[in-house]
């Protein structure tokens, strides 16, 4: 079944079909994680937002008329969840905070890079995030943005600026 | 830094993204061949932009167990398709709508708890009266 298209594995999925929808987790769920970590510039939030993204998507995929578009339908899903915990929220936790002493990031060389990213303003860095988790295409954030392929390439040209600025200042 | 390193920097941001076209390309090499500090730059920009595919790349290397994470969640919602007790309750204590009740909620025993309190005042206060 891993095959098939987004529309068919959709249409399976509305039928109640949990191994469809498991398929169209592992194609979409980096995606979407991606576009959390962006908005939210929190690992453990990312990862808690993504994963109602994906459950919410499977008990609303009845609702989905345009089934080949699942793929911008669930990163709605996810940016607006994103909204909902930004407003609950005042401040955001630090991004690195939770990556301390994780299993497998046993240095912290990437301390003051994701302290950087936390601090870039939400309009470059989720661009930014982005076109690491969407291979590198710009064509396909600004789609998912609906935001012009010139508009990307301005805001990671910013998001670029200002990371190094930041990163210099900060000693790096 | 004049104003031509400053448009040059931009194009060094396009050159590490990739977005930048070939004809620039060609102007950037140039002035990289004789810039020192353009050159630095760039090669600052390129050193970051390794860093952030390493970061990037270590999250992936557990995508796999997150998703599994929410495929063992939606095997967990019932047959129905419904969601089960435990997410079902989860979802109503999280929900808006369960905040707003909750808020509702503690207006009216506030509210409750003032007319209570006035009206055994008022009765006291008749008591009171009456007692003198």
């Amino acid at each position: 079944m891993n095959g098939f298209s987004d529309d068919i594995l959709v249409a399976a999925s509305a039928r109640g079909d949990k191994g469809a929808y498991g398929i169209l987790v592992r194609r979409h769920y980096s995606r979407v994680f991606g576009v959390c970590l962006g908005m939210l510039g929190n690992v453990a939030d990312a990862e808690d937002i993504a994963q109602d993204t994906m459950l919410k998507g499977f008990l609303q995929i009845k609702r989905l008329r345009r089934t080949e578009r699942f793929d911008s339908w669930v990163l709605q899903i996810a940016k607006n969840l994103c909204v909902d915990v930004l407003r609950r929220r005042k401040h955001i936790k630090a991004f690195a905070a939770e990556q301390c002493g994780r299993p497998g990031d046993a240095t912290n060389e990437y301390h003051d890079l994701q302290e950087a990213i936390r601090q870039l303003p939400k309009e470059f860095r989720l661009p930014l995030v982005m076109y690491y988790f969407d291979n590198k295409s710009a064509k396909a954030i600004a789609e998912k943005l609906n935001i012009s392929h010139s508009g990307v390439c301005q805001r990671i040209r910013v998001a670029r600026k200002l990371l190094h600025e930041l990163l210099t200042e900060g000693g790096a | 830094m004049n104003s031509g390193c400053q448009k040059m920097r931009e194009r060094i941001a396009d050159l590490v993204s990739g977005f930048l076209a070939d004809a620039e390309r060609q102007t950037l090499q140039e002035h990289l061949g004789e810039c020192c500090g353009c050159r630095e730059y760039a090669e600052a920009l390129e050193k970051e932009d390794r860093l952030l595919s390493g970061l990037f790349g270590s999250f992936d290397s557990s995508v796999t167990a997150r998703q599994d994470a929410v495929i063992d969640a939606i095997n967990r919602l019932n047959a129905s398709g419904r969601i089960g007790v435990f997410e079902a309750c989860r979802a109503i204590v999280y929900s808006s709508l369960a905040r707003h009740a909750a808020a509702a909620a503690i207006i009216v025993v506030v509210a409750l708890y003032f007319v209570i309190t006035l009206s055994w005042i008022s009765q006291i206060n008749e008591c009171i009266e009456l007692c003198l």
